[in-house]
């Protein structure tokens, strides 16, 4: 056990967040995971040294679910994110994980507090600044993929660069760089129906970093993926920060996933509890 | 961002819900195909209608005008008896003793007569002076036309095909019959005797600009014969065969009759009463076998010798023991005849049908009560004017009566000049002094009316069909969009600007908007030409016997292309495209994205 970077769970948050309270489905995966366990990996990982890259300062965001009742997604958290780190947020479900990346990739925005990113505040950016921080800054990778169903792994990757309005020339070398990056070369002209979910997510990956963008944001890349392909994806998504030195947030709940990252916060009812 | 990129990302939109777009696509392209179809048509047929009336009427601006109320025969009672008292007084001038029995006297009858006549002549010609003055004074006619009937007889080439020749009938039942003349009555010319004459309707000549430039002296008259008198030149019948056939039938004719010159014979009214005399004779000769009587010989066209007229008792001296008449009637005129030739030039579909024909049969009727005014015909006055030889009897009433037309550049002219005449019992009143005034090519003017009228009902069928179809584009567009909300989200989650957003479904909304369109108009060009290539034939056809169209190469076509509605539909169809396409992109944006991108 020492060899393994324990997640800060304990068997009654496992159980409560991933099996809702089925004692009985845990143990048996517990039984299965000790009998077919090899020593999980311990991925090396680079000391942060870059300066502070995102700081979040007592954000908090309130959602109106109906007149009366409010629901507070992230209440009062703070965190700052150096530049090229990985971090991992986990916590259960509804913990606020996904609205906190939320917030920080500009989709979102705090009720209170404020998200400064590279010295920005974003939360008061006005709508067109905002797209062209979502555009610039930040890549975004989601569970889904959302890929263009009808458009070639190259035109998907493309996508952003239509957004930013690059000029045709320099689009071609921006878009081979991260295919390249993703190993997707003999890929470029396969329709997203055509490769598999990890592929896919490579492609999504690609299609986030292709404006060279300072963070990527990933909300739960590997929660479609079976095991192997998610450390496949994780391992690339740490060759890329040690290549590119981009800055990563990952939403997780897999605390395999989580052992990847640098540093690992947990959030439990919108509050970041370490 | 660039349109080419937004064309690239709307592009791929189309083979998302392919079938349900394309469907709705076809439906809606349907729905404006109708529109398309209805619009094409209806201008096709209001070309056709404008075309109909410039073929039937060679374009012309044409009204005929005549004389109304006025009060000619309100002082009927005082005119007679004025006109009693003159004769009268000359008679007891020269001595003689009048009494209530001196106006039943033949002689004193007949000046009477002559003299209402020549009275009635002086009245028409003042009023048909009043008339022309009138229209120069009230409209800016480009030509006046003044037609002087005349009387026409005898026609001496044409002959009639046995099976349309009446008499011949009668004749084989009579031989069938024992040689039994069943009309015993040598002056019973109807029974007895028919002429065959120049068809009355025929010798209506081309109302056309230049006409007396387009005919010389010497040259053939134009002449615009009936569709009844083709067949009977060419001794066939159309009676009994569908109408399909019955229009093949006359245009066949027209084909093979066009340009074809007819000899007439004219005849004066003496020459023609003489005629008469000698076809009694020599029905008599040809009847009575007892008497060595031979039958006369009747040129094709010229006179008869008077010696041998007056030999077989057809004309006489006058008695010069018979007692002097109380009032000496006037010498006849000697008796003349002249062939002349006509082309044919055109084809009227009958007397009746015949717009602006009302005037011409009415003095056509009113000729033909005359006694040895069987037949007869119209001639211009100008023609007429032109050679002496045809100058209407100076001495005849219906010589001196002039229809009156005229002519005008444009039909606002003649709308305004038509404006100016009288309407409904207005015309009919003793103290109206306006002329009564027809348009020449009523029907056509009627037909045009209807379609104006069909038109403005179609108009707004049309609206109806257009307003369905622009909110059924709006609600399909509407709802493809609204599928696209999740792909909006990861638009914009990857840095689309709203801008950016709005260029790409914009420009999708707009290519369906334009397939459709295309579609449509395709769809409704094809429509009105089956339509045209199934029914355009007959409709020509109808409108060339029923509206008395003179070019018989008329062919209707119903693709006409109306670009107010056009444009208006294209108009409706973007409107609508443009709300279906908003409504939904703000819907999508005013969402909250992280919701949107939860959604799974």
């Amino acid at each position: 056990m020492q060899n393994e970077k324990l997640p800060t769970q304990t068997i009654e948050t496992i159980l409560a967040d991933n099996y809702q309270g089925d004692t009985a489905a845990f143990l048996r995966d517990l039984d299965m995971y000790v009998r077919t366990r090899k020593p999980m990996p311990v991925h090396k990982t680079s000391v942060p040294t870059g300066p502070v890259l995102i700081d979040l300062k007592n954000v908090t965001r309130t959602y109106k679910l109906n007149r009366k009742n409010t629901v507070t997604a992230v209440n009062n958290a703070s965190l700052s994110v150096h530049e090229g780190e990985i971090v991992a947020l986990t916590g259960p479900s509804g913990s606020g994980k996904s609205t906190l990346m939320h917030l920080i990739a500009g989709l979102d925005r705090p009720s209170a507090g404020d998200v400064v990113v590279d010295g920005r505040s974003i939360g008061h950016l006005h709508e067109g600044a905002l797209a062209t921080y979502r555009n610039q800054m930040v890549g975004i990778v989601f569970q889904f993929f959302y890929l263009q169903p009808f458009l070639k792994v190259n035109r998907n990757i493309e996508v952003p660069l239509m957004f930013a309005r690059t000029k045709r020339k320099t689009r071609l070398p921006a878009i081979q760089k991260v295919v390249d990056a993703v190993s997707l070369g003999d890929r470029a002209a396969f329709l997203p129906k055509e490769l598999s979910g990890g592929q896919m997510q490579r492609v999504a990956i690609a299609r986030a970093l292709v404006n060279k963008p300072k963070i990527l944001l990933a909300d739960e890349p590997t929660g479609n993926l079976d095991s192997k392909n998610s450390d496949a994806i994780m391992s690339l998504l740490q060759g890329i920060r040690e290549t590119l030195g981009t800055t990563m947030i990952i939403v997780t709940h897999d605390p395999r996933v989580a052992a990847w990252a640098d540093r690992v916060i947990r959030l439990e009812d919108g509050k970041v509890i370490a | 961002m660039k349109v080419i990129d937004a064309y690239i990302l709307a592009a791929t939109k189309r083979k998302t819900r392919r079938i349900r777009t394309g469907l709705v696509v076809v439906v809606s392209s349907l729905l404006f195909a109708i529109l398309f179809f209805g619009a094409f048509v209806a201008k096709g047929v209001l070309d056709a209608s404008s075309q109909v009336k410039d073929v039937g009427f060679n374009g012309r601006n044409l009204v005929s005008i005549s004389a109304t109320g006025g009060g000619a025969s309100e002082d009927f009672k005082a005119e007679t008896d004025k006109i009693h008292a003159d004769m009268d007084a000359e008679l007891r001038a020269k001595g003689v003793k009048v009494t209530d029995d001196t106006r039943q006297d033949a002689s004193y009858t007949s000046e009477f007569a002559r003299r209402m006549q020549a009275q009635s002549v002086q009245q028409a010609s003042a009023a048909q002076q009043q008339l022309t003055d009138s229209v120069t004074h009230l409209g800016k006619p480009t030509a006046m036309y003044h037609f002087a009937p005349m009387s026409l007889a005898g026609d001496a080439v044409y002959q009639p095909s046995p099976q349309a020749d009446p008499y011949a009938d009668k004749l084989k039942q009579e031989q069938e019959a024992g040689g039994v003349a069943p009309h015993t009555d040598p002056s019973d010319q109807l029974g007895g005797f028919q002429f065959y004459n120049v068809e009355q309707a025929m010798l209506r000549t081309q109302l056309q600009p230049g006409q007396n430039g387009a005919w010389k002296p010497g040259e053939p008259y134009p002449l615009f014969i009936s569709y009844a008198y083709l067949e009977k030149l060419s001794g066939r019948s159309f009676a009994k065969v569908d109408a399909a056939a019955h229009n093949k039938g006359y245009r066949d004719l027209m084909k093979q009759y066009a340009g074809k010159t007819l000899n007439y014979c004219y005849r004066n009214a003496v020459a023609q009463q003489q005629l008469q005399q000698v076809e009694i004779y020599n029905y008599k000769a040809a009847h009575d076998t007892d008497k060595a009587t031979n039958p006369v010989d009747v040129p094709l066209c010229g006179g008869f010798d008077q010696a041998l007229l007056k030999k077989i008792g057809v004309i006489s001296d006058p008695d010069p023991n018979a007692p002097k008449p109380l009032f000496a009637a006037p010498a006849s005129p000697a008796p003349h005849t002249q062939e002349i030739a006509f082309k044919i030039v055109g084809y009227v579909p009958s007397q009746s049908q015949y717009s602006g024909g009302d005037i011409v049969s009415r003095v056509v009727t009113d000729v033909n009560q005359l006694p040895g005014n069987s037949e007869m015909g119209i001639i211009p006055s100008e023609v007429v004017a032109q050679d002496s030889v045809l100058q209407p009897e100076p001495d005849s009433f219906y010589g001196q009566f002039y229809a009156l037309f005229a002519d005008f550049a444009t039909r606002a002219e003649e709308k305004a000049f038509i404006a100016q005449g009288c309407t409904g019992n207005e015309c009919g009143s003793p103290k109206n002094t306006k002329p009564y005034v027809m348009p020449f090519g009523s029907i056509s003017f009627a037909l045009e009316k209807i379609f104006h009228r069909a038109s403005q009902f179609l108009f707004i069928g049309v609206v109806g069909i257009m307003a369905v179809a622009a909110l059924l584009i709006m609600f399909t567009i509407s709802k493809v969009i609204a599928d696209s909300t999740k792909e909006i989200a990861v638009f914009r989650s990857l840095g689309a600007r709203r801008r950016d957003i709005a260029e790409i479904y914009y420009l999708y909304g707009l290519m369906l908007a334009i397939a459709g369109l295309v579609l449509a108009l395709v769809l409704a060009i094809i429509g009105a030409e089956v339509v045209t290539s199934m029914y355009a034939t007959s409709i020509s056809n109808s409108f060339v016997q029923t509206v008395g169209a003179y070019n018989t190469g008329m062919h209707v076509h119903l693709l006409g292309v109306r670009w107010l509605w056009i444009g208006g539909a294209i108009a409706a169809l973007l409107i609508s495209a443009f709300i279906g396409i908003t409504i939904p992109i703000i819907a999508s944006l005013r969402r909250k994205l992280i919701t949107i991108l939860r959604e799974e």
